[in-house]
């Protein structure tokens, strides 16, 4: 049996599921000041007459780290950066606790300047005055050459060890971009305590409950990762709520083609897209409260308009959003939204009918309509808003950058064929959008549990890259920390090696490890090729352990 | 954090990463290579204002439009050369749509030494991106467009002066390594542009060793106050970078610094990428430079590994020399509208000249008889006569009658009416007319 537990920002749902079937569901207010004791109660809930020792996973995706985050709730990071040239460093101090160290590594890994290790003593004290005990560390092309993060790793252990919180930026990404990596560095450090009390009072809680199963921790790229991983990249967690409902909706319907999601919530829309089964990723890393990442996230679009959105009139005009003030009318709200009109029209049965119609009527006068009226309009706005939406997304997804002649002439545009929808409103509203975007639609059965079902069966995923450079002699898998040397790799080795060193990483899996890009490009110096240089990256791609029988609950 | 891009920018970087024009040419898969982990490494893509786009793929009609491709443009133009001249028809499109504030295609290959007519490929180039673009600005937004170039590759822009040597709305002013010293040879002070035109091509040799020092000389006092008496349209930088110090090929010595400087004040609308092929030393950190001066952000952090302050010395004997050429040239264009062409010239109703253009990459060389109609009321019709030796395609001899833009009718009449008598002379295998008001380009084999 799976748990699994997906906290939101007001409910927490668990489910309990064996094989194809979910034995048990539950939802609870979430208790914002203490998540670990949400998740402990949906847990025993869930598990009351059932036999803990029958439980074999336990998953959860948490807004731990995302909120925190989000409120900018950090204690003090000292962030050493060694910028080398390049741009202004001034543009990378994150951290009110910022030092620019020197030293330089180059585009091929060479060091070009040294570290100047007094200046880094110099440095760590500062922090250690100014009571600082969390540092990270980040170098420009330190995924080429990571040794100036390991050399100030070192020196930290052998004579400061009072700084027991670090990250290295190399460990987090082996993706290119400097100022990205340093803001997932500085971010990772600041998040470290909080998640490492989180996951002491989870341990506590399951044992107390006697539930013994491996614990693992949903990510932003729909995959899980073990509690240790996570006490060493917590910021892999960020944006796992959208990650979990996208993976339950993989969970719970038939996909074909290019799909279309869209989870329809009281506030805000989220948009995602499936191809051929497969959720798509967000071209650069997750980008939250500013700040831009190199986690990697699953493709997710949120717009400012949902179900309760207020709906006024501006100018004379219909406005849906951004304010939300409370439920709709027709849940015991005042104002009226979106699911009003849906309830006027007979398209929600279950709100109360003279409570929406009495919310529309003021605007109906405005306007000179029927309420009825008034309601189709409301209506169609709101499939106006994410048919605009969508159009947008799709543009950009559409128009990538892309490297090569042969990506460029070979571009396969995103046409979705089909519409999901999950979420409250999504029943009585999905049909209509559908017809308007002219795409078949599915609405699937477990909706308002679909993100805790997506988090009991998502799997593990890993990432990873290689370079090599062999006119240097070297190759490297910098998220592995693994530098080899070498004097001849071909690209077909190079991928060999890549899917072995990952295949090592998750011994239990059997999931295909799929190769996501590589190029291999000699060097030419006069007349001569003096080596070759290979870039390559691979996954274990985010997936179901399973997935759930239609029509059962 | 977030940074802002003072003026916004588009980037069409298309470093072609699978193709070359041989293994080892210094046209390979490697040449942005590094530049592009730089860019990448560097974030500058997720700078607010600094966009990123893909090229289009030109249409063979927007190489007719500029070229006259011997025997045919699908026997010469491959994918490749069309996405790279699509690349800069991008940029130019981003600009004039308002979309961004400038635009800088990195694109490969380049094309400055691609002249009107195209029977080969020369010097790296095939096709003449840049001109491609223009042409395709002209067609769309306007005849009167008026367009400089400021050509800062270490090469003599043979090919784009060759293109608009005869034309008055575009100025173009080419600063190059001393042709007595490199490749193509040519781009002397003296050759300032044709009847049509004259003044109107400038070309600033530079000796071998100038450093920053003369670049920025040459432009703050020959470029910037000839494009302010100028006043055009569209400013454009044909942005070689083979003047690097590190440069393999070259023997000039300007640095990063004084790439990012030199676009910082010239404020370009479009930079099209042409050579440079210290890819690994120069090319990353230049192209950072550029990025950075063009969306007016702080460029001074940017320095190559190796980089020594003393680069930046310049001989007095470099340093006068410029000084002579930018007085010369300064005196050239004051006087341009007082010359008396026909005396300038040498001739009354055609000005006629031979000249030999040697294809390095296909080892022919072309014969061209070039005559131009001085005319008082256009800039006047121009036609080719173009051989290969050897001809080893039996390509044949060939005629190109070319009507420019605001032709007057009486040079019209003549194009169509030598056209017709080209058509019937056997001599010629193939006759072209290219009709640039009409945009079409008229073809007899």
């Amino acid at each position: 049996m799976k748990l699994g537990i997906d906290i939101g920002g007001t409910n927490t749902d668990g489910v309990l599921i064996k094989n194809e079937e979910v034995l048990a569901s539950t939802k609870l207010s979430t208790e914002a000041d203490s998540l670990a004791a949400t998740i402990l109660k949906v847990c025993r809930e869930l598990i009351s007459s059932k036999k803990t020792n029958q439980i074999s996973q336990v998953n959860l995706s948490t807004t731990l780290t995302t909120n925190q985050i989000a409120q900018e709730n950090f204690p003090p990071v000292g962030l050493l950066i060694i910028p080398g040239p390049g741009l202004n460093p001034d543009w990378y101090h994150y951290s009110p606790a910022t030092e620019v160290l020197s030293g330089s590594i180059d585009h091929r890994g060479r060091e070009v300047a040294p570290l100047n290790l007094n200046e880094v003593k110099a440095a760590l004290k500062k922090f250690t005055q100014e009571e600082i005990s969390r540092v990270a560390i980040c170098a420009k092309f330190s995924p080429r050459n990571p040794k100036h993060e390991i050399k100030i790793k070192k020196l930290i252990k052998d004579e400061f060890p009072e700084f027991d919180l670090l990250t290295l930026g190399h460990q987090l990404s082996g993706k290119l971009n400097f100022p990205r990596r340093t803001a997932t560095t500085y971010l990772n450090t600041a998040v470290l305590e909080t998640q490492q009390q989180f996951i002491a009072a989870i341990k506590e809680g399951l044992a107390d409950l006697g539930i013994q199963a491996p614990v693992q921790v949903l990510k932003a790229d729909g995959g899980t990762m073990s509690l240790t991983e996570s006490l060493q990249a917590p910021i892999e967690s960020i944006n796992s709520g959208p990650a979990a409902s996208i993976m339950g909706v993989l969970a719970t319907s038939d996909l074909k083609g290019t799909t279309l999601a869209l989870d329809i919530g009281g506030t805000t829309t989220d948009i995602s897209l499936f191809i051929d089964e497969k959720p798509l990723f967000k071209p650069q890393g997750v980008e939250i409260n500013n700040y831009k990442t190199l986690v990697r996230g699953l493709y997710n679009e949120s717009l400012a308009c949902g179900g309760d959105s207020l709906v006024q009139i501006v100018d004379q005009q219909l406005q849906i959003a951004p304010q939300r003030r409370g439920n709709a009318a027709a849940y015991g709200g005042v104002d009226p939204t979106p699911t009003d009109a849906l309830v006027v029209l007979g398209l929600d049965q279950q709100g109360q009918l003279a409570a929406a119609k009495n919310s529309l009527e003021p605007l109906a006068k405005q306007l000179g309509l029927t309420v009825k009226k008034v309601a189709l309009k409301i209506v169609e706005l709101f499939c106006t808003k994410i048919e605009e939406k969508v159009t947008e997304i799709l543009n950009k997804l559409n128009n990538q950058p892309v490297y090569t002649i042969n990506e460029l002439l070979s571009i396969s545009k995103i046409k979705p064929n089909s519409l999901v929808g999950i979420g409250g409103p999504a029943a009585a509203l999905i049909p209509t959008l559908a017809k308007k975007l002219k795409l078949d639609y599915l609405i699937p059965n477990y909706s308002p549990i679909v993100n805790a079902i997506g988090a009991a069966l998502a799997r593990s995923t890993k990432k990873c890259t290689l370079y090599a450079d062999t006119a240097q002699g070297y190759y490297q898998l910098p998220e592995l920390g693994i530098t080899e040397k070498i004097e001849q790799l071909d690209l077909a080795t190079a991928k060999k090696i890549l899917q072995e060193s990952l295949a090592e990483q998750l011994p239990n899996s059997k999931t295909e490890i799929e190769i996501t890009s590589a190029q291999s490009f000699n060097m030419v110096r006069g007349f001569n090729t003096i080596g070759q240089i290979i870039e390559a990256t691979a996954q274990i791609k985010p997936g179901l352990t399973n997935k759930l029988r239609r029509g059962h609950l | 954090m977030n940074i802002k891009a003072e003026q916004s920018l588009g980037l069409i970087f298309f470093p072609a990463l699978d193709w070359s024009i041989s293994p080892t040419h210094p046209e390979r898969e490697e040449r942005l290579l590094y530049t592009k982990d730089q860019v990448l490494e560097e974030g500058v893509l997720d700078i607010e204002g600094i966009k990123e786009y893909n090229p289009e793929v030109a249409s063979l009609a927007d190489i007719n439009r500029t070229h006259v491709c011997i025997p045919n443009a699908e026997e010469i133009v491959t994918k490749p050369h069309l996405i790279s001249a699509g690349g800069a028809i991008k940029a130019a499109q981003l600009v004039m749509e308002k979309q961004v504030d400038s635009a800088f295609a990195i694109i490969r290959p380049p094309g400055h030494h691609a002249f009107r007519v195209v029977p080969g490929s020369r010097g790296f180039c095939t096709i003449n991106n840049e001109a491609i673009m223009v042409e395709y600005l002209r067609q769309k937004y306007g005849t009167e467009l008026k367009i400089a170039f400021v050509d800062t590759d270490a090469h003599h822009a043979d090919g784009t002066q060759d293109i608009y040597y005869n034309d008055p709305n575009v100025l173009h002013i080419s600063l190059h390594q001393d042709g007595r010293t490199l490749f193509p040879g040519t781009g002397s002070v003296e050759e300032l542009g044709g009847p049509g035109a004259f003044g109107y091509t400038l070309n600033l040799p530079l000796p071998p060793n100038t450093t920053d020092q003369g670049l920025h000389y040459a432009l703050d006092n020959l470029v910037l106050p000839i494009l302010d008496d100028f006043q055009p349209d569209l400013v454009i930088n044909a942005a070689g970078q083979d003047n690097h110090y590190s440069d393999p090929l070259t023997r000039m010595r300007i640095t990063a610094q004084g790439y990012a400087e030199l676009n910082s004040k010239l404020n370009p609308d479009l930079a099209i990428l042409q050579g440079g092929y210290s890819i690994e030393s120069a090319l990353p950190y230049i192209n950072i430079g550029i990025i950075l001066a063009m969306a007016g952000l702080d460029h001074l952090n940017i320095k190559e590994p190796d980089y020594q302050p003393e680069i930046k010395k310049q001989d007095a004997i470099i340093s006068d020399k410029i000084k002579a050429r930018v007085d010369s040239l300064r005196t050239a264009w004051k006087l341009k509208e007082e010359s008396d062409i026909q005396k300038e010239f040498q001739c009354t109703d055609y000005y006629t000249t031979q000249r030999s253009i040697f294809y390095d990459t296909d080892q022919f060389r072309e014969n061209q008889q070039l005559k131009i109609k001085v005319c008082t009321d256009c800039s006047g019709l121009i036609e080719i006569i173009s051989s290969i030796r050897p001809d080893l395609r039996s390509i044949g001899q060939a005629k190109v009658l070319i009507i420019p833009f605001e032709v007057c009718s009486s040079c019209r009449k003549e194009a169509y009416q030598k056209y017709q008598q080209a058509t019937e002379d056997p001599k010629f295998k193939h006759v072209y007319l290219q009709d640039k008001e009409e945009d079409q380009l008229l073809v007899s084999n």
